[in-house]
């Protein structure tokens, strides 16, 4: 036991000061063992590979401003890099977040694939690839990835459910393409909607009450 | 289609709610218990204790997960299992939806319980210390206490699952004055800070019989005895310019004592202890009157039910409910951190600690931390060790310092424990 002659308390633990006056302690020679384990600070080096990834993502940019800058003859294409460059940040930092829960990140990853893709669409001349192409695939490959995930996983439904509920909503907003005949080619946006309507009916009828429980849990107020 | 039931879930209490909003890296709202025992602890007769004990706390075994107007909680049937620490105290629990809310550790002799807050309170957290370390303690010497009587809940699997905030809101209309009253000035603990929010602890152990006939002596309790002492300890440390401030301690009050509830999810209020120095004492036992005549005031059925009310009014508020959860999040925080700004610092007792005699020769102490931004100390006994444990994030040791030479003074002998890690200045 060791002791502090100006606090007048006895400390237990191998260190050699007092931890309230940093006084030398006096020590009777017994031994007393730490009474808390003596934790080791981790510098936190992880995130090396995004910071790069986020400063190559920046220099692409500045020197496109630049080079645009200097060369002031083609059109403004260094707008398009810039907002290239933003949204490969966006879809990484999508993809990071979430801590591994894999539905999670691949309704997020549709959600933002989404407005993004129209959005280029619409700034490179309106060619229709989002809507023809982008959109319903995206829906049709997420909603398959994720009942084929959850099957072969075996994963509650309480871990999946909500989101392939949400998918299957997607899943049926290129109808609305369909309805109002905006598409060029309509095969994707078909096969979309019908394969999100039978995968709504058949966990209707087969998981109906499943369903049920996990829109009451996540909607309860 | 997968087949079998969906997990079990319910809604988190009143108290909880605010928790998850509030909760961060800096402010973990995890608290530990631990018991210290006479040998070293065995992790496979750990882990059984530890299943054992889930078996009698299920509401445990469980995930936070988002709903899109609330949080909530649903069973889970992941492995729990104990490790030996190698974290600083109190570190964050909750992640994501699959993060365990608790956590069990050994270290020597020391079996600690981490608990997130949405979970339980201090109360919930100890009953599951107590019944982990009793059946620790009965594998563990197998012979000797084999006639040991089991731990008694006295309460049905429904009653300890209770959501007793909901059970005791009245729906009264609550009187907006003396909940609302605008508070004078409080003083606000500063200073550099550990790196990476790690948690320092200063611990003394003092003996209860001599800390009870000190608050004797004062005609006070110990909480008021110890308040005062803080009180002082954090008023000498003020600069000049903030001495007109007053200094204010919010106390835990467990609300079981005051309402027949025998829940282990989380049934607490608190109430704050102010103190203005300017033109007032600074001697301890004018303090500890004064904390102890504003205890009295407070600590009744009448004002604790009409808090629970206007806490409860909230939730029950319609347009509050149907926020969603994102915005909530925003508004609870704002309305947590304008709480915080009533107090100075937060003193938790949790009193003595009941084991069954038998096992008393094999226990050691009893100990509690909590979380805290700045600085907090908690209160726990067990026979005749009483442990004051202040958790910070302040580099300084002023306060402690102050504190615990107040009680050297006063004849009571202090032994002190303290955790060690890089970053936290000349210490060593």
């Amino acid at each position: 036991m060791k002791f502090c002659t100006r606090c007048g308390l006895s400390v237990t633990g191998s260190g050699s000061k007092c931890p309230l006056c940093q006084h030398t302690l006096s020590d009777d020679g017994e031994e007393s063992p730490d009474v808390f384990p003596r934790i080791e600070t981790i510098a936190h080096t992880h995130g090396m590979l995004l910071r790069c990834l986020l400063f190559g993502l920046i220099s692409v940019s500045i020197v496109a401003v630049m080079l645009d800058w200097v060369f002031p003859d083609k059109p403004f294409w260094s707008g398009f890099a810039v907002a290239g460059a933003a949204c490969v940040w966006i879809s990484v930092r999508i993809a990071i977040t979430g801590r591994g829960n894999i539905m999670k990140k691949l309704l997020n990853l549709s959600i933002l694939i989404s407005p993004l893709s129209v959005i280029w669409d619409i700034a490179t001349g309106w060619h229709r690839w989002s809507i023809d192409f982008v959109l319903p695939c995206t829906y049709l490959t997420v909603m398959l990835a994720i009942t084929v995930i959850s099957r072969i996983t075996r994963m509650p439904a309480e871990r999946y459910l909500i989101y392939l509920i949400f998918l299957l909503l997607f899943g049926l907003i290129p109808a609305i393409f369909l309805a109002a005949e905006w598409n060029g080619v309509r095969l994707p946006s078909f096969l979309c909607v019908t394969c999100s309507l039978l995968l709504f009916s058949a966990h209707l009828v087969f998981d109906g009450p499943k369903m049920k429980g996990e829109l009451r849990r996540r909607l309860h107020l | 289609m997968n087949n079998g039931h969906m997990a079990e879930w319910r809604r988190l209490d009143n108290a909880a709610k605010i928790f998850p909003s509030a909760t961060s890296k800096a402010d973990t709202k995890v608290f530990r218990f631990s018991a210290e025992l006479n040998e070293p602890v065995d992790r496979y007769l750990l882990q059984d204790a530890l299943e054992r004990t889930l078996e009698d706390f299920p509401g445990f075994c469980c995930v936070l997960k988002r709903g899109l107007f609330w949080y909530y909680l649903e069973e889970s049937a992941a492995d729990f299992l104990v490790h030996e620490e190698d974290a600083p105290p109190c570190g964050i629990l909750y992640h994501d939806s699959r993060s365990p809310l608790f956590d069990v550790s050994y270290y020597r002799c020391r079996i600690n319980v981490e608990l997130y807050h949405v979970l339980t309170d201090g109360a919930g957290a100890l009953q599951f210390l107590k019944a982990l370390t009793f059946y620790y303690l009965r594998a563990a010497h197998r012979e000797e206490l084999k006639h040991c009587a089991p731990l008694d809940f006295d309460a049905s699997a429904a009653q300890r699952a209770d959501d007793s905030f909901a059970k005791y809101y009245t729906g009264k209309k609550p009187r907006r004055s003396r909940l609302l009253k605008k508070l004078p000035p409080v003083y606000y603990l500063k200073g550099p800070k550990t790196a990476e929010y790690h948690l320092k602890i200063v611990e003394g152990m003092v003996p209860s019989d001599k800390m009870l006939a000190c608050a004797r002596e004062r005609n006070v309790s110990v909480t008021a005895l110890l308040t005062a002492i803080l009180m002082r300890s954090i008023h000498e440390e003020m600069g000049e310019r903030d001495k007109k401030k007053i200094v204010a301690v919010s106390i835990p009050v467990n609300l079981h004592k005051y309402f027949p509830s025998q829940t282990v999810r989380n049934f607490f209020s608190v109430v704050n202890i102010g103190y203005c120095f300017d033109g007032s004492s600074d001697r301890i036992e004018d303090i500890a009157v004064s904390v102890r005549d504003t205890l009295a005031e407070t600590l009744n059925s009448d004002y604790l039910q009409e808090r629970l009310d206007t806490l409860a009014a909230v939730e029950h508020w319609m347009i509050a409910r149907v926020v969603p959860l994102f915005i909530k999040n925003i508004v609870l925080k704002r309305f947590y951190l304008r709480s915080e700004r009533e107090y100075t610092t937060t003193l938790s007792n949790v009193g003595q600690v009941e084991m069954p005699p038998e096992m008393s020769p094999y226990i050691h102490r009893f100990d509690v931390f909590n979380s805290t931004k700045d600085l907090q100390a908690c209160l726990c006994s067990f026979g005749n060790r009483m442990s004051i444990s202040f958790t910070s994030q302040l580099l300084s040791n002023d306060i402690e310092r102050r504190f615990f030479r107040t009680l050297t003074a006063m004849g009571i002998p202090v032994e002190l424990s303290y955790n060690r890690f890089e970053g936290m200045g000349e210490r060593d």
